[in-house]
């Protein structure tokens, strides 16, 4: 939360003025597109968050998100309704949430290399549906919904992304899910002895990773009007960083949703930040790197668990 | 159209006749050759294009396979190992846009010391022994986007361009040119660059930004079109007061020269990356003698024009009419 306050305020004194004197980062239309712009990565980093305190890794994130893109696109251009289509397109990302998990849990093998070969397979998979070409045309009301807002204020991928967040927060904190998830990732063997289903639990948190993904790939489409199979190409790196920044361990057992969506705010604003000011494009990827690192660190000399 | 074939096409048409294999009328050859093409990666739609134009071409022609490989991402060293095991198939000869120029370099001459034909599209590799080039001249294209700019503000205000990912070789030359077209106008800046590493939603939410902090903006030049495939990219985009041109005209991209929030868009000869390809191999393995490069036209695509491109691209795009003398490109 520091570093989002302390980002703000700095940008806040340095961004341009418009002729009428106010700023052009903290005025409520910028925001609201900054909101929208990151909240795709703010709606998979909800359960990025869970697979990680689960003591996992999903890397698989941007490839699924894809997928559901193409699955979506596909299946609303070929005449099915807007419900159909998008369950249709969380049904193929919860699918390989659960792929990923059964893998996990009952194979023994490791989230790393699972994840990473469904990185492939989901990318390679939304290739081969879509024959590489791009879906445009979508019908309206999807459309429409994408690029609307809640009392003509809020964009709407912005309050589903507040509901994920929402949820996701209730599933962690209060929920027999959420304590075992906890543990899992605290302490592996002491979970499997403690009688927690280990198995089970993993495929959940995978799958539930798998359906954020895609709940996240359907805002993508509502909102760009179109489909195709490289939509969130290298997003898993994104989606990470935001947990990450947001305070959750890597090494599990320990995290919020809502450190993880400010963490995802922190990459929209810096990303916006730097276009604000025209920093110029050969130092922009540079300076987030930075920004980033000193987010993380600063955090962890303050002592605190993270920005929450 | 604004313009037409710049030379490459006639060109091309011209040793296929000294070739003798104008046309889909050729007499079949008694083996079938079989053509690789390596297109910088699977997952691009471009590329669909080039592909369909190079199948359509083959089974003109009656006596042509196509092999399409291709790194999923774009990957030189991947494109390496690809070009590797073609020269092991003995592939009758080779059509690779590169990804990195040097990068390719050794395969490209170990492919040619092995006497396969090989040849480069639409991303080239000058300093290897490639055969030659074709697409387009990134340089000349970008000075002529710029030039377009300029026509387009009036030779006045400030100005931003869009790129994709830094470093890429062909966007950097083209915004080299775009800056070239600019320096000859002092009442124009280019005040802005932005970079969207290729993703369509990352350069929807930087113009967002540039047009919050430059609202007055005069014009934008695009080195791809990444944003226009989303629909209401440019919503944040006045276009009585910002002038958009942008590089490449795919489908989903014509909408906004029907709204008139684009002004023109550069075409690059997608299909006929995969056209020319196929007959520049086929010359090649004839014994034909092609130059260093066959630079490729463009087609400048205007809201006035749009109707004629579409019918064009129909006609690309249909399985059951060939290329060739257009009609519609007669001037």
């Amino acid at each position: 939360m520091l570093v989002l306050v302390s980002m703000g305020v700095l940008l806040w004194a340095v961004a341009p003025r418009t002729p009428a004197g106010d700023s052009t980062f903290l005025n409520r239309e910028n925001l609201m597109q900054v909101a929208r712009a990151f909240s795709f990565i703010g709606i998979a980093s909800v359960g990025a968050t869970l697979v990680i305190v689960s003591g996992g890794i999903d890397l698989s994130v941007g490839s699924v998100l894809g997928l559901t893109v193409v699955v979506t696109a596909m299946s609303l251009s070929a005449g099915w309704g807007i419900a159909a289509a998008s369950a249709a397109g969380l049904l193929a990302a919860t699918a390989c949430g659960l792929a990923n998990g059964a893998l996990i849990a009952w194979a023994g093998l490791p989230p790393f290399i699972v994840t990473l070969g469904m990185l492939s397979i989901a990318r390679g998979a939304g290739y081969w549906l879509s024959g590489g070409r791009i879906i445009s045309g979508l019908p309206d009301p999807f459309v429409g919904f994408g690029q609307g807002f809640l009392a003509s204020v809020v964009p709407l991928p912005v309050v589903v992304m507040l509901a994920a967040m929402l949820a996701g927060a209730v599933l962690m904190r209060r929920t027999v899910l959420g304590r075992a998830v906890h543990a899992l990732g605290g302490n592996e063997a002491a979970a499997v002895l403690a009688g927690l289903p280990v198995r089970p639990l993993k495929l959940a948190v995978y799958g539930l990773g798998g359906l954020f993904a895609g709940l996240a790939g359907l805002m993508y489409v509502a909102r760009f009007g179109y489909g195709s199979s490289t939509a969130g190409n290298g997003w898993e790196l994104q989606v990470i960083s935001a947990v990450v920044i947001g305070g959750t361990s890597l090494s599990g057992g320990d995290g919020t949703v809502v450190g993880s969506v400010l963490g995802a705010a922190v990459i929209g604003i810096l990303t916006n930040g730097l276009t604000l000011l025209s920093v110029p494009e050969e130092y922009n990827q540079l300076v987030v790197g930075v920004v980033i690192v000193m987010a993380v660190l600063g955090d962890r000399l303050k002592g605190a668990g993270g920005l929450t | 159209m604004t313009a037409g074939h710049r030379g490459a096409g006639l060109f091309v048409a011209a040793l296929l006749s000294l070739a003798g294999v104008s046309g889909g009328a050729s007499a079949p050859a008694a083996t079938p050759l079989t053509f690789a093409i390596v297109p910088k990666l699977l997952d691009n739609p471009v590329f669909n294009y080039a592909r369909l134009g190079a199948e359509k071409r083959a089974r003109a022609l009656g006596n042509i396979r196509i092999v399409w490989r291709a790194p999923q991402e774009a990957d030189a060293a991947k494109q390496v190992e690809i070009l590797e095991s073609l020269i092991a198939m003995k592939v009758d000869g080779i059509a690779v846009s590169c990804n990195e120029p040097e990068a390719l370099r050794a395969a490209i001459d170990k492919a040619i010391a092995a006497g396969i034909p090989t040849i480069t599209f639409d991303s080239d590799s000058p300093r290897s022994r490639r055969l030659t080039y074709y697409g387009v001249n990134d340089l000349e294209c970008g000075r002529l986007l710029g030039a377009e700019l300029v026509r387009e503000t009036g030779g006045r205000g400030d100005v931003a361009m869009l790129t994709g990912m830094r470093g890429a070789f062909n966007l950097e030359t083209r915004m080299e040119g775009v800056r070239e077209a600019l320096r000859g106008h002092p009442g124009i800046s280019l005040v802005q660059t932005v970079a969207c590493d290729d993703d369509t939603a990352k350069a929807v939410s930087q113009i967002e930004g540039v047009m919050r902090t430059r609202p007055s903006l005069a014009g934008w030049a695009f080195v791809g079109g990444w944003p226009l495939f989303a629909r209401g990219a440019l919503d944040p985009v006045d276009q009585k007061r910002t002038a958009v041109v942008s590089w490449d005209a795919l489908p989903p991209e014509w909408p906004y020269l029907e709204s008139g929030k684009v002004r023109l868009l550069l075409a690059q000869r997608v299909f006929h990356w995969g056209v020319e390809s196929v007959n520049l191999l086929l010359a090649a393995k004839r014994g034909v003698r092609l130059p260093r490069h066959s630079y490729a036209g463009v087609d400048l695509v205007t809201p006035r024009n749009l109707a004629v491109y579409r019918t064009l691209w129909k006609r690309w795009e249909d399985p059951a009419v060939p290329f060739g003398e257009d009609p519609l490109l007669k001037p």
